[in-house]
């Protein structure tokens, strides 16, 4: 399945490139250049061929693992940028995947067994998480813990072998600004899908036959309800990949996201080709993860 | 239950010990370990390409990893770096034509080579024949020879009155590279090949997002190392920039009218100097597609119509000044050529027959923020007054704007030039092939020429201007200025409008 999404995926990037108004030609020559040294540069590059010509030409030396060049800076490796720029977009989502997993189920769960209050505030907080744009945390955030409390560093990022304790704190404040959204609709989903666990008959029994209420809480009902869960936090981390690109702008990260506006708006299509396949790449490792799981968490899943 | 407060108090303590630390990272991070300081710049948008040749825009670092042949100052007078000498000279082919210059003996490229004349002759026949935005300024097939060692010489085909600015760092001319990379232009993908005083580490640099420059140890002059590294970094929204300023991240940075007035809050200083005209190009000025744009009583009523000071003064927080006319260094005709005049902008479409007004379409590069699309939003508005209607497109990208000129459907478009010589300035927009719709006035390009082959081209360029506004083949609104924030620990950083609003970096010093 992965091979015919990829191909899919880079085809239509492929497509959608081509039909953005610009080339990369006038991105070189500048501004005033003439119709004709555009012509002449877009010859020069191979550009002036049909599209499925060029499609065929990347897709066969990518077959070999040969991304290719970047056509605005004609030298620098594509395999070679992206992997300078991926620690930065792998760190950031699986920060933010970690604060998501960690407060949205555990405010879904402590709003399902507690209900009431805490139940309307899960609801409340899911609407504002919803409500609230990552970028415009993000300002919140930087503006309170890095130019008035001077706590957090307001941008950049520096890598874990530079220094392990400026790498977390380098990420805090993104990781917050990127899992804050999610953490609202997991938690959301995990409420609703622990109440429906805990309605359910087997968990009546459970606590018929005195099973105490940690084990009928973690081991009966968020496990059953982990499967809910499971389905909405492999979505999210694919809305995570797309929230990369802002929170990377507005926190100056080196990252995949960054990359992707920055070689697209130079309309460098081998460029974003390589982060197209790489971010296709990651989405179908996380569907596997997510399927695997899925046969951890009930075993039926494997027999059908 | 005791035991998990103190487990909690513990690692809030930890939390809060980290976060403290973690302020002081930015002091830490100025003064390493060697004695001199780290410098730490932000820039609104990466170097295009280290490859002076092909660059499409300004960059005020280059000078910091390639050396110029010459250095214009602050006052804008112009003095040696790898050049100690220079002068036109008559080769009997009338003036401005022939011009030689001399290298210092000590100068070499961050790959340890020597700049001698055949280095240079090299590297400036390289720049015309790579085709990028500034190869045009020396005209078509100019020759570069080495003279001996050290002497280089320059025969150009048509007079070039300004040879001495244009290998300054300001035009990226004299920005000489190392044969090596010259021969292998994709080398330039993978560092600086210059002869500055900085070279650019690879290691340490992500590509359009920061680069570290490390002190070039074959750099022998003038401006020496004065820092134990510079780094560039890159926001490309100005409140991140901003943020980075106020929370200490950076020493210099470029700035913009919408966050000017938090940085100076941020105690740090202003920088500025008036830098480029930010205008509408009324390319179809005989009016193929737009017909009104053909009459140049319609192009003038537009120019009457617009209250440019209410406009600077509004939008830009004084970082702006009104002009009704493209600015040039040497020849400009008065800035307030079209005062606020609606009456006689009304009079004006009256006689030329629009009276019940008309429609024009343009385009404009959003990216330019404030002096993009809210610029010409209000200019437009004041256009509906007297009864035009302004359509404005928004340009994503800057290869949408360019694609958009090149479509010949828009009778006018967004541009912005700094207040550049005379001759680089004319051909860029009034000589053929470059107006888009291979449009020129006659006249212009008459006077243009009469200029350049006079012992004094000024009052052949005064006419010229003078006629570019009377006909008003611009429509301009305001010169925006440059501005750069500077924190307390750099001194040194100045500009001015002489030297294009430019910083030169290698000028800077620690405090």
């Amino acid at each position: 399945m992965a091979i015919p999404l990829l191909l899919f995926v880079s085809a239509l990037s492929f497509l959608l490139v081509s039909i953005t108004p610009g080339s990369v030609a006038q991105r070189i020559l500048g501004p005033f250049a003439s119709q004709d040294a555009i012509d002449r540069l877009q010859r020069a590059m191979g550009l002036d061929k049909p599209l499925y010509d060029q499609y065929w030409q990347w897709l066969s030396r990518a077959f070999h693992g040969n991304l290719g060049v970047s056509t605005v800076t004609q030298g620098e490796s594509v395999t070679q940028t992206i992997n300078q720029r991926l620690p930065v977009s792998i760190s950031l989502i699986a920060g933010a995947l970690i604060v998501t997993l960690v407060l949205g189920v555990g405010f879904g769960v402590f709003s399902a067994v507690r209900g009431g209050l805490a139940g309307r505030l899960v609801d409340g907080l899911a609407l504002l998480g919803f409500a609230l744009p990552s970028f415009w945390i993000g300002a919140v955030l930087v503006t309170l813990f890095a130019v008035e409390l001077h706590w957090l560093p307001a941008t950049g990022y520096v890598p874990l072998t530079e220094s392990p304790r400026r790498w977390i704190l380098s990420l805090v404040l993104p990781v917050v600004a990127l899992g804050l959204v999610a953490v609202a609709n997991v938690a959301k989903q995990t409420r609703e899908a622990m109440l429906d666990a805990l309605s359910s008959e087997y968990v009546r029994m459970a606590w018929a036959s005195g099973v105490s209420a940690s084990s009928i809480f973690f081991r009966h009902a968020l496990k059953n309800a982990a499967i809910r869960v499971l389905t909405v936090i492999g979505i999210t981390v694919v809305g995570l990949l797309g929230g990369t690109v802002l929170v990377e702008t507005v926190f100056a990260l080196p990252g995949l996201g960054g990359l992707a506006v920055n070689a697209t708006s130079a309309h460098d299509l081998p460029m974003i080709q390589g982060v197209v396949v790489y971010f296709t790449l990651i989405v179908v490792g996380v569907n596997l993860v997510v399927d695997l799981a899925y046969t951890w968490l009930d075993p039926r899943v494997r027999t059908h | 239950m005791l035991r998990k407060y103190h487990r909690l108090c513990f690692a809030a303590a930890l939390l809060a010990l980290a976060c403290l630390s973690a302020g002081s990272s930015g002091a830490a991070a100025r003064a390493s370990a060697s004695s001199k300081p780290v410098l730490r710049m932000g820039l609104g948008a990466p170097p295009d390409t280290l490859n002076p040749a092909l660059t499409a825009g300004g960059n005020y670092t280059e000078p910091l990893y390639d050396a110029p042949l010459l250095h214009m100052q602050t006052n804008g007078k112009i003095v040696g770096d790898l050049a100690t000498s220079w002068h036109y000279y008559n080769a009997g082919r009338g003036p401005h034509k022939d011009f030689e210059l001399t290298l210092r003996h000590d100068a070499r490229f961050s790959d340890g080579e020597q700049v001698d004349a055949s280095a240079v002759a090299k590297w400036l026949t390289y720049f015309q024949k790579a085709k990028g935005n500034s190869s045009g300024f020396f005209g078509l097939n100019a020759k570069f020879v080495a003279h001996g060692k050290w002497t280089v010489q320059i025969h150009t085909a048509t007079p070039v009155p300004g040879i001495p600015q244009l290998l300054t760092e300001l035009y990226h001319w004299g920005s000489v590279q190392a044969p090596k990379a010259v021969d292998k232009p994709s080398l330039f993908s993978k560092g600086s090949w210059g002869a500055g005083p900085y070279m650019v580490d690879p290691a340490q640099t992500i590509n359009g997002d920061h680069y570290t420059l490390v002190p070039n140890p074959y750099y022998r002059g003038k401006f020496g190392p004065k820092w134990s590294k510079v780094t560039l970094k890159v926001f490309a929204n100005p409140s991140t920039m901003l943020a980075a300023i106020r929370s200490g991240q950076i020493d210099e940075g470029d700035g913009d009218p919408t966050t000017a007035a938090a940085a100076k809050a941020a105690s740090f200083s202003i920088v500025t100097a008036p830098y480029e005209t930010i205008m509408l190009y009324i390319s179809d000025f005989q009016g193929t597609v737009s017909k009104p744009m053909g009459d140049a009583r319609v192009r003038q009523a537009m120019n009457y119509a617009v209250d440019r000071k209410t406009i600077a003064k509004t939008l830009f927080n004084g970082y702006a000044t009104p002009t009704s006319v493209l600015l040039v260094s040497d020849a400009s005709a008065p800035a307030n050529y079209y005062p606020y005049n609606p009456a006689k902008a009304k009079a004006l479409l009256e006689a030329a027959g629009y009276a019940d007004g008309f429609t024009v379409n343009t385009h404009v590069f959003a990216p330019m923020g404030q002096f993009g699309i809210p610029l010409f939003q209000a200019a437009a508005s004041y256009l509906a007054k007297v009864g035009i209607t302004m359509k404005i497109k928004s340009d994503a990208t800057g290869g949408e704007w360019v694609a958009e000129n090149n479509s010949k459907t828009f009778p006018l478009y967004f541009t912005g030039y700094p207040i550049v010589p005379t001759t680089i300035m004319t051909p860029t927009y009034l000589l053929p092939p470059k107006n888009n719709f291979g449009q020129y006035d006659a006249t212009v390009k008459k006077l243009y020429y009469q200029g350049l082959n006079a012992a004094n081209p000024m009052p052949s360029w005064k006419k010229m201007w003078n006629r570019v506004a009377a006909q008003g083949y611009f429509f301009p609104i305001v010169l925006q200025n440059s501005i750069y924030y500077v924190s307390k620990h750099v001194g040194g950083v100045t500009t001015s409008q002489a030297r294009d609003a430019q910083v030169v970096p290698t000028e800077w010093y620690p405090k």
